[in-house]
């Protein structure tokens, strides 16, 4: 089955090389990969932004950007998606610096699980407050590796290449992120 | 400023909301509609930057004359003097600029000033009307970098130092900076006219101080300090 996955997966990406190759040469071939990365790009967005239009726009903005820088864009042992979600990341940077909005952050149960480690996790419901304070008094740097591994589940070296920093210190930073987070967690409850 | 609002669940778009946003050929359009303006902007540019130029040197020599014609003689209407004329401020390319024509004014100094960039045209009818006894002519050279623009162009683009902030942000723009060549033909001044942002900005400013030297201007064979902008665009390769 794995094997089977990753045999899809390789020619998948063979197949998105040559459309990247076609619309480097004429804009128009670029269709396929609009359509196959419209919905998770928007939806990378949304989970960040409040509203429909905005996440939209902002979408509009990223596709734009990455048709006009095409022509030089180069194949990064990081799947295409990757490039798109990097223009996305700058373009939501971009988004909150202008307007000064509340930023959303996305959190779900496996953060818990990934914390816990093999441990058994406690009750999730009970905790959510707890964490609602904890990641509020977080820098944004931590924000984007907590929404990125633990939200949209990617890879360290796609995180990396996203927030253009080395896949080690990616993966560093998330493991002393999540510790802090337990430390901060266990001394609430001590607290309380 | 941390202000961010922790959610365990959003309400999702359907696949049918997110579909009715998808707009490929509107995109089309607007990429091409950009493609096309870059490249308009691109030729402009370069004109709009020797015209400035232009008048900016135009602005230092006059005002140049006008210091030395007032220490001579204070009374000012009616005396003979020299004076710049807009030859130049007419034509929008770095060949007609080469020279410049000093002549006798009718006029007092201000008046003349004022005319200048308006009445360009009536210049050749009162130059027939000066008398040629007085006439004088000064050659005035442009300031240029070694090597040409092109060479400038080569070193900017060689020792461009993308701010890593500026990378991570995605941030790009054209930085509109004003400097003065001495008469060594080193970049002195250097100011932003018109700036993207600190980081990109100061990245701008060192690549203008620690540019090869230029060929000063001169006046009459004498090198000159003259006031010169440029755009530097900064833009990241994806």
């Amino acid at each position: 089955m794995i094997a089977d996955h990753l045999s899809i997966e390789k020619q998948s990406l063979v197949k998105e090389e040559q459309i990247i190759r076609a619309a480097q040469k004429d804009t128009a071939a670029f269709k396929p990969l609009y359509e196959r990365y419209y919905k998770p790009v928007f939806l990378f967005i949304f989970h960040k932004v409040t509203d429909q239009a905005t996440a939209a726009d902002i979408t509009s903005q990223v596709f734009l950007k990455a048709l006009l820088h095409l022509p030089k864009y180069k194949l990064q042992g990081v799947p295409f998606s990757a490039w798109l979600y990097r223009i996305a990341h700058n373009e939501v940077m971009q988004y909150f610096r202008k307007n000064h909005k509340i930023r959303k952050v996305m959190v779900d149960e496996t953060f818990l699980s990934e914390i816990y480690e093999e441990e058994e996790p406690p009750h999730w419901e009970p905790l959510k407050e707890r964490l609602v304070s904890i990641i509020s008094q977080l820098p944004l740097a931590e924000i984007h590796l907590i929404e990125l591994r633990f939200y949209e589940r990617k890879p360290f070296k796609e995180i990396a290449y996203i927030l253009q920093i080395t896949e080690n210190h990616a993966k560093v930073k998330t493991y002393r992120l999540l510790d802090k987070i337990k430390r901060l967690l266990i001394d609430q409850k001590i607290n309380s | 400023m941390k202000t961010y609002q922790i959610m365990f669940e959003d309400d999702p778009p359907t696949d049918m909301e997110i579909n009715q946003y998808q707009n490929f050929e509107q995109l089309l359009q607007q990429h091409k509609a950009i493609v096309k303006r870059r490249k308009l902007l691109q030729s402009l540019a370069l004109g709009a930057g020797l015209l400035v130029v232009t008048f900016m040197l135009i602005g230092i020599l006059s005002s140049d004359h006008h210091e030395k014609k007032q220490e001579v003689s204070p009374e000012p209407v009616q005396e003979q003097e020299t004076m710049v004329t807009d030859s130049a401020a007419s034509g929008q390319t770095a060949e007609k600029k080469d020279t410049l024509h000093l002549k006798e004014p009718v006029t007092s100094p201000e008046q003349s000033q004022e005319s200048k960039p308006t009445k360009p045209a009536s210049n050749p009818e009162k130059e027939t009307s000066l008398p040629l006894a007085a006439e004088k002519e000064a050659v005035f050279m442009e300031a240029r970098p070694v090597g040409g623009f092109t060479a400038l162009y080569d070193y900017f683009e060689e020792k461009l130092q993308y701010p890593e902030t500026a990378k991570t942000d995605g941030v790009e723009g054209a930085v509109l900076l004003e400097f003065e060549i001495d008469q060594e033909g080193a970049a002195r001044q250097v100011s932003v006219l018109q700036g993207v942002r600190e980081d990109i900005d100061q990245e701008a400013i060192r690549l203008i101080r620690q540019m090869p030297q230029w060929q000063p201007a001169q006046l009459n064979g004498e090198p000159m300090t003259s006031k010169q902008t440029l755009s530097l665009t900064f833009q990241l390769d994806q």
